[in-house]
C-alpha cells in the first residue's frame, strides 16, 4: 500500500470523523437529527447539493467521457446542470412549503393517509437504495485500485463509514461532510487546471492542438456524434436526466435544511452555479487528460476511460497528487453515499415508523432511537446489494436511475402541485407503473434479454409514466379528501399554514 | 403572524387578487419551463435529424455553433435561476401584502 | 520519506520551542486578548510576521536531489529551493487574530520570501497570505472557541501545505524538478505542519486557560469587595463612610495606597503616602479633575501627572475611578501603585469594575430611599380623600342661611374655611398632633349642628396632656360622621355621640361611641378590612382611615367595631409618638 495514498485517505477519514463527532452534540432532537434544525444558510445548503449531488460517477466520469469521446461527454454533462432549472422552477419551494422532514410527509398534504405515505416512502426507499450500488461500487473499485484492499473490504470500510456519520451526526454531520467535499473538490480541480495550464505554457490553443493529435478521433473529437449514434438512445438519456433531479429523493430533503423558502431557493440557485462552475472544469480536465497525457497511457491504465483524471494528476504532479485527486475522490464518494444512506433512514424511520406504525405516538427519544437503528439497517442493505455488484456499469446504473425518478417522483410531484383534478387513485397508479415499466425495460434491455435496444428506459417509461397517472386520476371519481386544491395553492405558493 | 392571529384562510382562498397573482406565476413558471425544454430538447432532435443540411449551411461555423449551443445551456441555466430568484422575490413581496391584509386578529373580531 | 518526516520534527521541534517560550512571557500573552482595532491588527501582523520569517528560516534547502539541513539557513542560492516553516506561523496569526492578522503576516512572511530569490519564490511567496486569509476565515468560522481545539486544527493544518505543493507545481518552470520536490517533501510536511499547528495551538489554549483563571481570580475578588461595602454604603452616604470604604479597599486589594474623595477634596487617605496626603485636601491632581469633569477613567503613568509636591512620595502611578450616584459623579476611588508595572489591563479592568459596581450600589439604595418617599406620598394622597357630599350638602347650608340669617351663615362659612384648611394639612402632613385633629373634628361639628341642631348632642373628653400625641389627620371627623349617617335614627330620639380619649400605660386609647341602631351584624367583620362601596363614601373612608392608621403606625393601631345595646362603637389605639416630625407643619404655616 501506498503510503502516500493511506495517508490523505487516513486525513479525509479522520476529517469527518472529527465533523460527525461534533455534529453528534447536535443531533439530539429530531428536530436536529433530520433537518439539521433549518440551521444551514442558503449558500451553505447550495454546498451541501451539490455535494450530494456530484458523485465520483461525474467527477471521474465524465471526465473521462470527454477525454475518449469529446463533445458528447460534454453534452452528458449539460444534461446533469439543467435539471435545476426543473428543480428550482417547478419543485424546490412547493416541496418545501407544504413537508417538514420527508417526501411522504409532502404528498400528504394533499392526499393524507397511511397508503399513499407508505407508497411515496417504498418509492423514496427504492430509488435511494438503487442510487447507491453504483456509488458503492465505484468507490470500492477506487480504493482496490489505489489503496490494494479487497474490494469487498473496500466496500465494507466505505459502508461502515457511511452509517457511522449518519447514525452519529444526523443530519449535520450529512451537511458537512458534503460542504467540506465540495470546497475540496472545487479546490483540487481548480488546482488541477492551474497545473495544467502552466504546463502548457497558459495557452490553451496549444492544449486543443495536442487534443486533435492524440484522439483517436483526431477532428472529430470536437464534434458532436461520438458517444450518441442512436437519436433515440440520446434523446432518452437527456430526457432522463433534465427530469430525474426533481425525482431525487436525497436531493429533495435538503430543501428542508435551512430557515426559510427563501434560502431553499437560494440554495438551489447556488448548487447550480457550484455544479455549473464544475462541469465547466471537468471539460478542461477531459480535455487535459487526452490532451496532455495521451490516448495510449489512458486506455492502458483504464479502458472505460474512468481514472483518466488520475492519470491526468499523476503527470502532472506524480503521486502526491494523485494521492491528492484520490482523496478528493473518496470524500466525493463519501459524502454522496452518507446522502442516500440519509435519505433511506429518514424515509423509513419517519415516514413509515413513525407515522404509519406508531401512529405518531412516539417520544423524541424513541424516534431518535429507531432513526439510527434504521441507518445500520439501510447501511448494511446497501453493501450487501453492492457486493453482488461488482460488475455493474457505473455509468448506466445512474442513468438508469435518474430514469426511474423521472417516472414515478418527479410526475407524482409536478401532478400534485400544479394539477386539480389529481387524487390518489391516479398517483398509485403513476408510481406503480412507473416502477414497472422502468423494470420491465431493464429486463427486456440490452443488459438481460436484449430483445429492445435501449440502455435508457427514459423515452418510455417517462411519458408512460405521466399518462398512467392521468389516466388513472380521471379513472377515479374526483377525490375530496384532504386538503382541497384551492387550500393546497394557498400552501404552496405562501410559506403558511402547511408545515406540522 | 402571531400566535393570537388566524389567517383567513377562507378569504384567502377565494381572493381574486390572490388567484390572478398565482395564475401569472404559475404562467411565467409554465412557459419558461416549456420554452427551455424544447430548447434543451427539441432543438438536439431536430439538429440530429438535419444534420448534414445544417452542416453544409453552417459550414465552417458548424464546430462554433454547437460549442455555442453547449455553452449556452450552462448560461441559459445561470440566467433563468438568477432572472426567477428576482421575479420570484416579486411575487413573494406581492402575495405577502394580500395575505396580510386577511390576518385576522382575533382580538379586534 | 518515514527519515524526511522525522528530520522535519527535528527541526520543526525548534520553532515550537520557541513558541513555546514566548507564550510564558507576559508581554506575549497579552497578545492574545482580543482587542480588535486597526492598531491592534498592524502590530499583530507585524509580529507574527516577523516569526514567520524566523520560522522561514528554520527549514531546509532543496537542490535536484538533495536535501540540505543548515541549523540556520542563511544562504540560498538561485537554483535552489527553500521550504521554510512559515505557513505554521501564518495559519496561527490567523486563526488567532482573525484574516487580516493572517493576511497581514503572510505579506510579510511573502515578501521576505521574495527577497530571498530562490527558486521557487513564487509559490512560496503567495501561500503565505493565502493560508493566513483562509486560517483566519475558518477560525471565525468555528468561533465558538476563542482558539480552535487542537483536533480541529490538525485536520486544518493538512490543507495548506498540499495547497503550497500545488502552486509548487504551477510554478516552477522546470517539471520534473517539481514533481520530485512535490513526491518527496509532500507528506512529510504536510504531516509536521499539521502536527505542529495541532501543538502550539495546545499549547496557546493552556496560556490562555491560565490568563483566565487569573481573570476568574480577579473577578472573585471585585464581588467579594462590593459584598462587603454593601452594610457600609447603607449606613452611611459615600462620604460619611469614605475612611472605612477606603480601608476596606486597602486591605482587599493589592494596591499601595487608596484615597476616597468627593469632587472637590480628599476625603480618606489610607497607605503608603499618608503623611502627605492628608483628608481634607483640595484635589489637586489634573487627572482627578479630568475624571470628576469627563466621567472616565484616568491613568497616570509617572510621578509628573500624580503632581504630588512632596519630593520622596513613594507612588509613582494611579488609577482614578469617578463613583456615580444615579448619573451623577460625587467623588473618586484612587488607586495608587508604587511601579508602572504594576498596572495591567486586569488592573485598570479591576477598577473599572469596582467603580461600576459600588456606583450601582449607591444609586440602589439611593433608588430604595425614594421609594419610601413614594410610599410616603402614596400615603398623603389616601388621606387626601374627602367627602365631597359634604361640601355640597354645607353651601346648599350656606346658601339658605345667607337669606334667612346672614351673620349664622357667615359663621358656617368661617367653619367650613377652617374645616377645609385642616383637609390641607392632611394633604401636608402624614400625622397631626391631637390638638390640631380635635380642631378640626369641632369645625366640623359646627356646621353639622347648624344642619341637625337639636338632633344631635356630641361630647368631647379628652384627659389632659394628650394634645401632642400624633395621630393621621381626618381619623375622627370621619368616624363622627359615620355615627352620625348610621348610627344615629334621627327621628326617634336625641342623637348622642361621645369621644374619649385616655391614657393607658403608653398608649392612647380612643373611642367614639354613638346611641343609634349599630353596626350591621352582618358586616362587622369586614367594616374598615375591605373598601364597602355604599352610596355615600363611607365604607371607603372607614377602610381608608384604617389602612392610613396601620401604614403609618403599626398593624396593631387598626379600627375595632363593636355593638352594644343601643349602639355602636369604635375604639383604636394610638402609641404616644412625642418625637416631633420634621412633617408636622404647625397652623400659621398654611393660611
Amino acid at each position: 500500500m501506498n503510503l502516500t495514498y493511506f495517508v490523505f485517505f487516513l486525513a479525509i477519514v479522520v476529517g469527518t470523523l472529527i465533523i460527525t463527532h461534533w455534529a453528534a452534540g447536535r443531533s439530539n432532537t429530531t428536530h436536529q437529527f433530520y433537518v439539521a434544525s433549518g440551521n444551514l444558510t442558503g449558500f451553505q445548503n447550495g454546498m451541501a447539493i451539490a455535494g450530494d449531488y456530484i458523485s465520483s460517477a461525474s467527477f471521474l466520469g465524465i471526465a473521462g467521457l470527454i477525454a475518449f469521446h469529446g463533445y458528447d461527454g460534454f453534452i452528458y454533462a449539460t444534461g446533469f446542470l439543467v435539471s435545476y432549472v426543473i428543480l428550482l422552477f417547478l419543485i424546490a419551494e412547493p416541496v418545501r412549503n407544504l413537508g417538514t422532514y420527508t417526501l411522504g410527509d409532502v404528498v400528504a398534504e394533499r392526499f393524507p393517509g397511511n397508503g399513499m405515505r407508505l407508497a411515496v416512502a417504498i418509492s423514496a426507499i427504492i430509488i435511494s437504495l438503487l442510487y447507491m450500488i453504483p456509488q458503492l461500487v465505484a468507490s470500492g473499485l477506487l480504493i482496490h485500485l489505489l489503496l490494494g484492499v479487497d474490494y469487498a473490504a473496500a466496500v465494507w470500510i466505505i459502508g461502515i463509514l457511511m452509517t457511522l456519520y449518519v447514525v452519529w451526526g444526523g443530519m449535520f454531520a450529512t451537511s458537512w461532510v458534503q460542504i467540506i467535499k465540495t470546497v475540496l473538490l472545487m479546490s483540487g480541480t481548480i488546482l488541477l487546471i492551474l497545473i495544467l495550464f502552466s504546463r502548457v505554457n497558459w495557452d490553451i490553443g496549444i492544449l486543443l492542438d495536442q487534443t486533435v493529435k492524440n484522439s483517436p478521433l483526431g477532428e472529430k473529437f470536437f464534434f458532436p456524434g461520438n458517444l450518441f449514434d442512436s437519436v433515440i438512445e440520446s434523446f432518452s438519456l437527456m430526457l432522463a436526466l433534465v427530469l430525474g433531479t426533481a425525482g431525487l429523493p436525497h436531493i429533495l430533503i435538503r430543501m428542508f435544511t435551512v430557515k426559510d423558502v427563501k434560502d431553499t431557493r437560494l440554495s438551489v440557485l447556488t448548487a447550480s452555479w457550484i455544479i455549473g462552475l464544475f462541469y465547466l472544469m471537468t471539460l478542461l480536465l477531459g480535455i487535459g487528460a487526452i490532451g496532455f497525457v495521451g490516448w495510449e497511457e489512458l486506455v492502458t491504465v483504464d479502458p472505460s476511460g474512468n481514472l483518466s483524471a488520475l492519470v491526468l494528476a499523476e503527470f502532472l504532479g506524480g503521486d502526491f497528487l494523485v494521492a491528492f485527486v484520490t482523496a478528493v475522490a473518496f470524500a466525493t464518494i463519501i459524502a454522496v453515499v452518507t446522502g442516500l444512506v440519509f435519505a433511506a433512514t429518514s424515509t423509513f424511520s419517519h415516514d413509515i415508523y413513525f407515522h404509519i406504525i406508531k401512529k405518531r405516538k412516539a417520544d423524541e427519544q424513541e424516534q431518535l432511537r429507531v432513526a439510527r437503528i434504521t441507518a445500520i439497517m439501510m447501511g448494511c442493505l446497501s453493501i450487501l446489494l453492492s457486493l453482488g455488484m461488482k460488475e455493474s456499469n457505473v455509468a448506466f446504473l445512474v442513468s438508469f436511475m435518474f430514469a426511474t425518478a423521472a417516472s414515478t417522483i418527479m410526475p407524482l410531484l409536478i401532478l400534485t402541485f400544479y394539477w386539480k383534478r389529481f387524487n390518489k387513485v391516479g398517483a398509485l397508479t403513476g408510481l406503480a407503473t412507473g416502477f414497472i415499466a422502468v423494470f420491465f425495460l431493464y429486463v427486456l434491455g440490452p443488459q438481460v434479454l436484449g430483445i429492445i435496444s435501449l440502455y435508457n428506459p427514459g423515452i418510455i417509461a417517462i411519458p408512460l409514466g405521466f399518462f398512467s397517472a392521468i389516466v388513472g386520476a380521471f379513472c377515479a371519481k374526483r377525490d375530496n379528501q384532504g386538503t382541497s386544491f384551492e387550500e393546497l395553492k394557498v400552501k404552496i405558493h405562501t410559506s403558511i399554514g402547511g408545515r406540522q | 403572524m402571531l400566535e393570537k392571529d388566524r389567517l383567513d384562510m377562507e378569504a384567502l382562498k377565494e381572493d381574486k387578487e390572490f388567484q390572478e397573482l398565482v395564475h401569472d406565476k404559475m404562467r411565467y413558471l409554465l412557459v419558461t419551463i416549456v420554452g427551455f425544454l424544447l430548447f434543451y430538447l427539441v432543438l438536439p432532435l431536430l439538429i440530429s435529424f438535419y444534420r448534414n443540411q445544417i452542416s453544409s449551411f453552417l459550414g465552417e461555423l458548424f464546430l462554433v455553433f454547437f460549442w455555442g449551443y453547449a455553452f449556452t445551456l450552462f448560461i441559459a441555466t445561470w440566467l433563468l435561476g438568477w432572472h426567477y430568484w428576482r421575479v420570484a422575490t416579486i411575487y413573494d413581496r406581492k402575495i405577502s401584502t394580500i395575505v396580510k391584509r386577511k390576518i385576522i386578529n382575533t382580538e379586534e373580531s | 520519506m518515514f527519515e524526511l518526516t522525522i528530520t522535519l520534527f527535528e527541526r520543526i521541534g525548534l520553532l515550537l520551542i520557541i513558541t513555546f517560550i514566548l507564550t510564558r512571557i507576559p508581554i506575549f500573552r497579552s497578545l492574545l486578548d482580543r482587542d480588535i482595532s486597526v492598531e491592534t491588527v498592524i502590530y499583530h501582523a507585524f509580529v507574527f510576521g516577523i516569526l514567520s520569517i524566523i520560522a522561514t528560516h528554520i527549514g531546509v534547502v532543496v537542490k535536484g536531489d538533495e536535501i540540505r539541513f543548515s541549523p540556520w539557513v542563511l544562504e540560498v542560492k538561485q537554483d535552489e529551493i527553500l521550504v521554510g516553516f512559515s505557513l505554521v506561523i501564518v495559519m496561527i496569526a490567523g486563526l488567532l487574530g482573525g484574516p487580516f492578522v493572517g493576511f497581514g503576516s503572510g505579506i510579510i512572511a511573502a515578501f521576505y520570501v521574495f527577497l530571498i530569490g530562490d527558486v521557487g519564490w513564487i509559490a512560496n511567496s503567495i501561500i503565505n497570505p493565502l493560508a493566513g486569509l483562509a486560517a483566519g476565515w475558518t477560525g471565525q468560522f468555528f468561533s465558538q472557541e476563542r482558539v480552535i481545539a487542537p483536533n480541529k486544527a490538525l485536520f486544518i493544518g493538512i490543507f495548506p501545505p498540499v495547497l503550497h505543493m500545488g502552486l509548487l507545481l504551477i510554478f516552477l518552470p522546470n517539471q520534473k524538478v517539481a514533481i520530485d520536490l512535490v513526491n518527496t517533501i509532500g507528506i512529510p510536511l504536510v504531516i509536521t505542519n499539521s502536527v505542529a499547528l495541532a501543538i502550539i495551538t495546545m499549547m496557546i489554549r493552556i496560556a490562555l486557560n491560565e490568563t483566565e483563571r487569573e481573570a476568574a481570580l480577579e473577578t472573585n475578588r471585585a464581588l467579594s469587595i462590593t459584598e462587603k461595602t454593601l452594610p457600609l454604603l447603607r449606613q452611611d452616604s459615600f462620604s460619611d463612610k469614605a475612611e472605612e470604604i477606603a480601608q476596606l479597599l486597602y486591605d482587599e486589594l493589592n494596591v499601595d495606597a487608596i484615597s476616597v474623595t468627593d469632587r472637590k477634596d480628599v476625603l480618606a487617605h489610607i497607605g503608603l503616602g499618608r503623611d502627605h496626603h492628608c483628608p481634607g485636601d483640595r484635589l489637586k491632581m489634573l487627572l482627578s479633575h479630568k475624571a470628576i469633569e469627563g466621567g472616565e477613567i484616568q491613568v497616570a503613568y509617572n510621578k509628573k501627572d500624580i503632581q504630588c509636591r512632596f519630593e520622596k512620595c513613594p507612588l509613582t502611578t494611579a488609577i482614578m475611578v469617578p463613583i456615580y450616584q444615579s448619573g451623577e459623579i460625587i467623588g473618586l476611588i484612587n488607586l495608587y501603585y508604587r511601579h508602572s508595572q504594576q498596572i495591567r489591563t486586569v488592573e485598570t479592568t479591576l477598577a473599572r469594575g469596582l467603580g461600576t459596581l459600588i456606583s450601582n450600589q449607591i444609586s440602589g439604595l439611593e433608588a430604595e430611599r425614594m421609594k419610601e418617599l413614594l410610599k410616603d406620598a402614596e400615603m398623603r394622597n389616601l388621606q387626601a380623600q374627602i367627602n365631597p357630599h359634604f361640601l355640597f350638602n354645607t353651601f346648599n347650608l350656606i346658601h339658605s342661611l345667607l337669606r334667612v340669617d346672614a351673620e349664622y351663615a357667615r359663621h358656617i362659612l368661617v367653619q367650613l374655611s377652617q374645616y377645609m384648611r385642616a383637609n390641607l394639612k392632611i394633604a401636608n402632613a402624614s400625622l397631626i398632633p391631637l390638638h390640631d385633629e380635635v380642631n378640626h373634628l369641632n369645625a366640623y361639628l359646627e356646621i353639622v349642628k347648624a344642619r341637625f341642631s337639636d338632633q344631635i348632642e356630641v361630647n368631647i373628653d379628652i384627659e389632659s396632656g394628650l394634645e401632642n400625641v400624633l395621630i393621621p389627620p381626618a381619623t375622627l371627623q370621619p368616624l363622627v360622621e359615620n355615627s352620625i349617617r348610621h348610627g344615629i335614627d334621627i327621628q326617634k330620639e336625641l342623637g348622642k355621640i361621645t369621644v374619649k380619649m385616655k391614657k393607658i400605660d403608653d398608649r392612647v386609647f380612643v373611642e367614639v361611641e354613638d346611641n343609634g341602631k349599630g353596626f350591621p351584624e352582618e358586616l362587622l367583620l369586614t367594616i374598615g378590612k375591605e373598601p364597602l362601596a355604599g352610596n355615600d363614601g363611607n365604607g371607603l373612608a372607614l377602610y381608608n382611615i384604617n389602612e392610613r392608621m396601620k401604614g403609618l403606625l403599626g398593624e396593631h393601631t387598626g379600627l375595632h367595631f363593636e355593638n352594644h345595646d343601643n349602639g355602636g362603637i369604635v375604639f383604636f389605639e394610638l402609641p404616644i409618638n412625642l418625637r416631633s416630625d420634621d412633617e408636622i407643619v404647625s397652623e400659621s404655616e398654611v393660611s
